[in-house]
């Protein structure tokens, strides 16, 4: 599956206009580059940072099983909400991916 | 196929020690524990050990009529035993105009927008924003503006197997003017006792879009060149995330998520207004030849069809913290913060505020706010000057720079431990000058709306 998503970023990347590769230098000038390097080294700490918590045991985890606790404790009106968030605003990502049309009109 | 690889594994194995019988006890374990291989043999009991129904039917009303919309959803999932889940997942939209999306008569005029430059036929303010075909006098409110219905499908399937969760999904979304297929491959892993969970996702979604032009979308629009609005889009997405339990009352979450789109990005529907539009030497007339035009209006020249770069790739990162507060009724704070970026240019911050207050009655009370700010796109413009250099043409508002507060509540009942019942509110509020992100924006797109759904869970 990777290398085919691999390949069709190549056969896209044969085709590049004239259009889009203007396009790359204006965003080149645009977009704060560095930023996006920064995302992965942030996961990795978090996720090195991990190891340096106390377990808690499973007989610990009474109030953490309560639904109030859940990452989306409402998922049908969460789902709703980013939807709509979607529809108007143009950032997305972050709580998941997926597909799911537009409904943006 | 696993069938047949299981199979030429065991015979491979001549100096094996098993008896044939043992063997084969053993093959057929290990078939029957594959996803679906023993539903589908009939060998155990197809009834699953939990079933969960939700219903969730919402009405959204945009200020001044501009738009609304009914949305129906209706989810079922089912639980075997042995750690099989499936999900099925479906949405109904009816969008209109007015406050009765279900009217065909009243059509919504949030879609085509665009502003009035300056030397318009019709003498309206520079700057000032026209929704839909209104200018069109006898087809005010009939023609240009928006009635549409969406319906999405989607089913998950997830399996279990030990620390380790692989889930598959996909789905087909489905309007008068957009078309999605989508599919994901998810997995989590529990590490640490299961205290810490990572998670990994990979999505694609082939969309087409194009603009309604009757007929239910049968009917498509063209440019005034011929050519047929709209086209087709491919999305990649991919998640990477890890969720920590910090002791016993708190616990957070990050997730980094990018995409990357390719093909027609545009709206199909709007227009952006270009001053300053070349004179014909020959005819001493205005004449629009650096841009793509919309046929549904009569003063072409000075428009231009919505036009976005064929490429964008975007991230975001989240943080999410989660703490309860024993003392409170157990009482559940959530925060959450996001930052996006893409390569339009667009940055933004979102965060996200919610308080889960268990009351007597088994009843549950959420507050929650949430402040939005994002930067303009590079190309947005509310009117154009002078046609532009790269042929970029957009004054969709939501590309604009602006922020938005939104806040509201939900109250849910838990009845005979099985049933769920609830109602929800939200009033949301877009200002121009709420945001702090910079870039070019209109206050005349300033609007807001309210949200309001209840729904019913049940759990047998």
């Amino acid at each position: 599956m990777a290398g085919m998503h691999i390949a069709l970023l190549q056969k896209r990347s044969h085709s590049t206009s004239f259009a889009q590769l203007k396009y790359s230098l204006i965003q080149s000038t645009h977009r704060p580059m560095n930023r996006r390097a920064l995302y992965l080294p942030t996961f990795l700490i978090a996720f090195g940072l991990t190891g340096c918590v106390t377990p808690v045991q499973p007989w610990e985890r009474g109030i953490l099983a309560k639904p109030q606790m859940a990452l989306t404790p409402d998922n049908q009106n969460f789902a709703l909400m980013q939807h709509t968030y979607l529809s108007k605003e143009i950032s997305q990502g972050g709580y998941g991916i997926g597909g799911g049309g537009c409904g943006c009109n | 196929m696993a069938l047949v690889e299981a199979d030429v594994a065991v015979t491979k194995r001549p100096k094996a020690t098993h008896k044939p019988g043992s063997r084969l006890a053993a093959f057929t374990a290990a078939a029957l524990s594959l996803p679906g291989i023993s539903h589908a043999l009939g060998v155990q009991d197809l009834k699953p050990e939990s079933l969960g129904l939700d219903s969730n039917v919402s009405n959204y009303q945009e200020s001044n009529g501009r738009m609304s919309v009914q949305a129906f959803q209706n989810d079922a999932q089912a639980s075997w035993g042995d750690g099989l889940n499936f999900k099925v997942l479906s949405t109904l939209d009816y969008i209109g105009g007015g406050n009765n999306p279900m009217n065909q008569s009243l059509v919504g005029g949030a879609s085509p927008v665009f502003y009035w430059g300056q030397g318009n036929y019709y003498r309206k303010d520079p700057g000032s924003m026209e929704l839909s075909m209104a200018t069109k006098g006898a087809y005010k409110g009939k023609q240009g503006g928006i009635f549409d219905q969406r319906l999405a499908v989607s089913g998950q399937l997830s399996k279990q197997f030990q620390d380790l969760t692989l889930s598959v999904s996909g789905g087909n979304s489905t309007e008068w003017d957009y078309r999605s297929n989508f599919f994901n491959l998810d997995g989590t892993l529990d590490l640490n006792q299961k205290n810490t969970t990572v998670a990994a996702g990979f999505g694609y979604a082939s969309d087409t879009v194009w603009a309604d032009g009757g007929d239910q979308g049968r009917v498509k629009e063209k440019y005034t060149n011929g050519q047929t609005i709209g086209g087709d889009k491919n999305v990649y997405q991919a998640l990477l995330g890890v969720t920590q339990i910090l002791n016993k009352d708190s616990l957070v979450q990050l997730n980094l998520t990018v995409g990357n789109s390719s093909g027609f990005l545009s709206d199909p529907y709007k227009s952006s207004w270009v001053n300053n539009v070349p004179i014909n030497p020959n005819t001493f007339v205005p004449t629009n030849t650096f841009c793509r035009q919309s046929s549904r209006f009569d003063f072409q020249s000075n428009l231009c069809a919505d036009t976005r770069p064929g490429a964008r790739t975007q991230e975001a990162m989240l943080a999410r913290y989660i703490y309860n507060f024993e003392a409170l009724n157990q009482a559940a704070l959530h925060l959450d913060y996001r930052f996006y970026s893409d390569s339009w240019n667009v940055n933004s911050h979102t965060f996200d505020f919610a308080w889960y207050q268990p009351l007597p009655f088994d009843v549950m009370f959420t507050p929650h706010a949430r402040y939005y700010t994002q930067r303009s796109a590079f190309f947005y413009q509310n009117v154009y000057n002078a046609p532009t250099s790269d042929g970029y043409y957009s004054s969709d508002y939501r590309l604009a720079s602006f922020g938005a507060v939104s806040g509201g509540f939900s109250l849910n009942k838990t009845v005979l431990k099985q049933v769920n019942l609830g109602g929800a509110v939200e009033w949301y509020q877009r200002t121009q000058g709420m945001g702090f992100m910079g870039g070019t924006g209109s206050s005349v797109d300033n609007y807001s709306f309210t949200i309001y759904s209840f729904n019913v869970n049940i759990k047998l």
